[in-house]
């Protein structure tokens, strides 16, 4: 620990790093020098032998061939002044030395092998050097042809030198060695430790700063010394500091005027909450009210015997259910506004025929009010307008019921003028004026917000949802205008709104509003068509099967997505009615395999109570090519049904056995009736019900297969008593049940 | 049956000498006279294509064509491209060795026309023609001769007499194959005026310690050529203890003399053409064979070794007119 912290500071840092690769740098060169002056210490110490041995053996050539010694002793002397040459020898080839001088251990050469004495060899402190000595004749004849003689070993000559003289230069050398080194690594210490302290200090003194500063204290600066980043880091903390005060100071304001702001949202969210509280309580008590309506109504037809009033009953729960109907198409229409999903068309259609249509469709409602209904529509309005028919008519259609509904006497007037005609389009000025109650002033700028209405007196009188005139400003927006509206109390308002549409070219086919069932028989107008009903809840299955029955559509049924698939793979169909929230296999999943097997020749409508447009979307995404609100719209569900058929479709007439005798052979099919009903027969008598359930439920899968509900309800009665009946009753019913298909399936 | 009497007889034999005589004066005159045009074949055949070979062969080419034009035709055979050589000796009217080599080649086959061999020792050349003939007479006989490099040893004692005083003792080297002239050399050089000091050394005998005491007493050394074994194993010595006593030493070789001798009599490549040229200028098909002396020598010092002996030279001219004098 202590170490650890002896060595945490920058400062102590800094110096090993610097100190250690220095102290190691300076112990490699210093034993490479000591090392190196060694090699060469003693290759000189070698060399100065071999030059000196080699010499003497030259110049020992005369002397020692003529036995020469006072000779050979001269020689010996001159070597012998070269300091480190210790001793010299001479001896002929027989190894009689012939002269010895100075320290000479002759032991040492009598252990020598000859072969071995071309390199100098080391003993007892001494190098001993060998050269031969040679007798070699010099052929001093002109126009000598013959071969010279090879040179003849007359003897040798030894000379030892003393390595004492090496090893005192060898100490010398590492003496200056280790000083030259103490000395660098001194200086280089002196010079680490300078460096370090002259980077630590600062960094010493900006660390205090910053402790300070980290205490709150921001008015105190860093003194800017040291290295130049050391100075900058300083400098970087002052501006830093700075930043940080003038922040604080930006700050402590701005959370000042956030928490102001905060203050009005929170009081705006409350105001909303209460506006969606109070929507929700009214949203609650107008869905109750029609809901009542529809309940009370219903149990009272079921008891009431007489027709007049069945139909008044009747007609109250039809006006309740469209008033519910209506209630969630605004909510929907609003959620599409919000989520800007408004989609605009853009085909030619003729306003004047539109208008009128729609005027058609209010009059009947201001008549009943005893009110006037009239539009004009100027003669600057081109008559074809290109745009969306549909959602410009929506518009002047929810303002029209507006007035039509907040108009007591005196009448209803729609103006259409055109207002501006560029290359791009016209500008269209439409007006709803009418003579009503007017509206308070102070309730006109959120008028067009959701969920709001003058009062909510209005809303218990008039009913509505407070969405219409928020949808209508929204399309208004869609279509480039915008929307006004100019009131006085007691004496009425004007809601205008302006759009912009372009003007189509002459011969352009129009749009009508279309009305598929417009024109056709009813009893007709599906004939020929299959489609599958894939509903799991069997009264709204029913409900649908019989509605199309009534068309003169054949209809198949599905309890799930799995059977769907399986009717959808192995049957041929016009058209799929998918409910959307179905067990075992969903309805989205089954859009896809269905569209994934079939391709997109088959298609399928889909059926929801969800109005989100999220879940609408991803009915879409699965291969629907059309999506219908829960409850179904009869009108709706036909004419959606004659739009997503082929051409062809829907004119054919029923062949009788319809389904069956197109989809499998009815021999077939009939065998296969019979037989399972054979089978639980024998199972019956034999009183063997073990196999008995998967028999029955064979015999319904095929009755629903082939879209046979009667049979299929029979089957599923029988199911459901077989358990707790004896075996003849059993028998009976399967008697029954053959009788059916015998009568109804198949004749 | 014819019959002749005795005058007749007489006539006849005198008319039939006459025919024969006339018969043999023609063959005499044809003969003489093809013998006169035809041109001398002379085969050159040297041991080695080296500078000194080629100069001797070219000089002697050169002042044969020069003296007797028309009269020669030569051909050169180097030893070691001996491939036609026994052809080309069958068709030489003469045929010259250069060289040891050569000469050992040309012996051995043993060719009709006349040899001269140069460039080759005396020795060397005794030793051949034993080798080759049986002995020298015998090669002289058939018709082998030589023109020795080795000088008359005369001409070296008569420079050792111009170089040192009279009664200085004259230090002679001699070898196994010259140790037989040491009563005649005696002779000569007490003759000269000086005073012989002989030594003679075998192949077995340390050079140095038979040497030194003779040359260290001597004010003038002269070893004696002798054969190639001897020459190399004492030149050496010899030079060492000339430098070591500073005794002059009159050498047999230009090497001896570069090498550390005073003075040099020695045959130069010039001198062994001139001497070539003469013996075949004077020579015929019918030349005994003969062990000649060379006629020509030169002459030359070593000058550093005179400026360290401290002699003082002559011209060379000086030398050569006194041993004219004295072979006068």
């Amino acid at each position: 620990m202590a170490a650890n912290k002896r060595f945490s500071s920058i400062h102590s840092r800094l110096l090993v790093t610097s100190l250690l690769p220095l102290t190691l740098l300076c112990m490699v060169l210093a034993s490479y020098m000591i090392s190196s002056q060694r090699t060469l210490l003693l290759a000189n110490l070698k060399n100065i032998g071999g030059i000196a041995v080699q010499q003497v053996s030259s110049s020992a050539e005369f002397a020692l061939y003529s036995n020469n010694q006072e000779m050979l002793r001269d020689l010996g002397e001159s070597v012998l002044d070269i300091p480190s040459v210790k001793g010299i020898a001479f001896y002929n080839l027989s190894q009689e030395t012939n002269v010895t001088m100075g320290s000479f251990d002759l032991s040492v050469l009598k252990d020598q092998d000859e072969d071995d004495l071309v390199k100098p060899f080391y003993a007892d402190h001494l190098w001993y050097f060998y050269a031969p000595i040679t007798r070699e004749g010099i052929p001093l004849l002109d126009y000598d042809e013959g071969i010279n003689p090879e040179p003849e070993v007359i003897g040798w000559v030894v000379v030892s030198l003393t390595d004492e003289i090496l090893m005192e230069q060898r100490r010398e050398g590492i003496f200056a060695v280790l000083v030259v080194s103490t000395l660098g690594l001194l200086i280089a210490a002196w010079i680490a430790m300078r460096i370090g302290r002259s980077i630590s200090r600062p960094l010493e003194n900006l660390t205090a700063t910053v402790d300070t500063m980290e205490a709150g204290n921001l008015s105190i600066y860093a003194t800017e010394e040291g290295p130049i980043e050391l100075r900058k880091l300083a400098s970087g903390i002052n501006q830093l500091s700075t930043s940080v005060r003038q922040y604080n100071v930006r700050m402590q304001s701005e959370v000042a005027r956030a928490t102001a702001q905060l203050q009005i949202t929170l009081i705006e969210l409350e105001d909303a909450m209460e506006a969606q509280d109070q929507f929700l309580a009214r949203m609650s008590h107008e869905l109750r009210t029609p809901l009542t309506a529809v309940i009370g109504f219903s149990k009272l037809l079921a008891a009431e015997s007489d027709a007049e009033k069945r139909d008044e009953s009747l007609r109250i729960i039809s006006m309740s259910s469209n008033m519910l109907l209506t209630m969630i198409d605004d909510i929907l229409e609003f959620s599409k506004a919000r989520a800007g999903g408004f989609t605009l068309e853009k085909v030619s259609f003729d306003i004047d025929s539109w208008m009128a249509d729609l005027i058609a469709i209010h009059g009947p409602r201001a008549d009943e009010r005893g009110l006037s209904l009239k539009y004009s529509i100027d003669e600057n309005v081109p008559k074809i307008l290109l745009g969306d028919p549909v959602r410009f008519t929506q518009v002047i259609s929810n303002l029209l019921s507006n007035a039509v509904k907040f108009t007591d006497h005196g009448g209803v007037k729609v103006s259409i003028a055109c207002i501006a005609d560029e290359d791009s389009g016209v500008v269209l000025h439409c007006a709803v004026e009418d003579t009503g109650k007017g509206i308070k002033e102070e309730k006109i700028p959120v008028l067009f917000d959701p969920f709001s209405q003058e009062d909510t007196s209005i809303n218990r009188r008039f009913g509505g949802a407070g969405l219409g005139l928020s949808i209508c400003k929204s399309l208004v927006q869609a279509m480039g205008g915008e929307i006004k509206v100019r009131s006085k109390l007691g004496q009425g308002s004007v809601f205008s709104f302006t759009c912009r549409l372009a003007a189509a070219e002459a011969g352009e086919p129009q749009v009508k509003i279309a009305n598929p069932l417009e024109n056709r028989d009813p009893d007709k107008i599906l004939s020929g068509v299959t489609v599958l009903v894939a509903e799991d809840n069997a009264f709204n299955q029913k409900l649908i099967v019989r509605l199309l029955n009534a068309y003169g559509a054949s209809c198949l049924t599905a309890d799930n997505g799995l059977e769907a698939i399986d009717i959808a793979e192995k049957l041929h169909l016009d058209a799929i009615l998918m409910d959307i929230h179905m067990p075992i296999v969903d309805g989205i999943t089954a859009c896809e395999t269905i569209v994934e097997q079939s391709g997109e020749s088959l298609p399928i409508i889909g059926l929801t109570a969800d109005v989100t447009l999220a879940e609408q979307e991803r009915i879409k995404k699965a291969g629907a090519v059309m999506m219908l609100l829960k409850p179904v719209d009869e009108d709706k569900l036909i004419s959606s049904l004659i739009k997503v058929l082929p051409q062809s479709q829907g004119r054919e007439q029923s062949s009788g056995m319809g389904l069956l005798s197109t989809v499998v052979p009815v021999d077939e099919l009939k065998k296969a009736l019979y037989e399972n009903l054979d089978k639980i027969d024998i199972q019956l008598q034999n009183n063997e019900n073990a196999s008995l359930r998967g028999i029955i439920h064979d015999l319904m899968g095929l009755s629903g297969l082939y879209g046979m509900s009667e049979l299929r309800e029979l089957v599923m009665q029988f199911r459901a008593d077989y358990g707790s009946l004896n075996a003849e009753v059993n028998l009976r019913r399967v008697e029954d049940i053959r009788q059916h298909i015998k009568a109804f399936v198949f004749e | 049956m014819i019959f002749f009497n005795p005058s007749q007889l007489v006539k006849l034999a005198r008319r039939s000498a006459k025919c024969w005589l006339a018969s043999l004066l023609l063959l005499v005159f044809t003969c003489s006279y093809a013998f006169a045009d035809r041109k001398y074949n002379v085969l050159f055949v040297a041991s080695k294509p080296s500078a000194d070979y080629v100069e001797v062969l070219n000089s002697v080419k050169q002042q044969l064509e020069k003296q007797s034009p028309e009269r020669y035709e030569f051909n050169t055979v180097f030893r070691n491209s001996e491939l036609n050589l026994k052809t080309d000796l069958a068709a030489a009217d003469f045929v010259v060795t250069i060289g040891t080599a050569a000469a050992d080649t040309v012996f051995s086959t043993r060719p009709k026309a006349p040899i001269l061999s140069v460039l080759i020792t005396e020795n060397a050349f005794s030793v051949l023609t034993e080798k080759h003939y049986g002995s020298i007479e015998a090669a002289f006989a058939a018709q082998v001769s030589s023109i020795c490099l080795d000088q008359p040893v005369t001409r070296s004692i008569q420079l050792a007499k111009l170089l040192v005083s009279d009664s200085s003792g004259v230090g002679v080297m001699l070898g196994p194959a010259s140790v037989h002239r040491q009563p005649e050399l005696s002779k000569y050089i007490t003759n000269s005026g000086l005073q012989p000091q002989f030594v003679s050394i075998s192949a077995k005998d340390n050079p140095i310690h038979k040497i030194e005491p003779v040359l260290s007493r001597s004010d003038v050394f002269i070893p004696i050529s002798d054969s190639r074994l001897i020459n190399i194993a004492t030149a050496k010595w010899i030079l060492h203890l000339s430098y070591r006593h500073k005794v002059p030493v009159i050498a047999f070789s230009k090497s001896y003399l570069k090498a550390g001798a005073l003075a040099a009599i020695y045959s130069s490549p010039a001198d062994v053409a001139e001497d070539t040229v003469d013996w075949l200028l004077n020579s015929t098909s019918a030349t005994v064979g003969s062990s000649n002396k060379p006629a020509y020598y030169s002459l030359n010092f070593n000058q550093s070794v005179a400026a360290n002996l401290k002699i003082k030279l002559q011209t060379e001219q000086f030398y050569r007119d006194h041993f004219s004098q004295e072979a006068k």
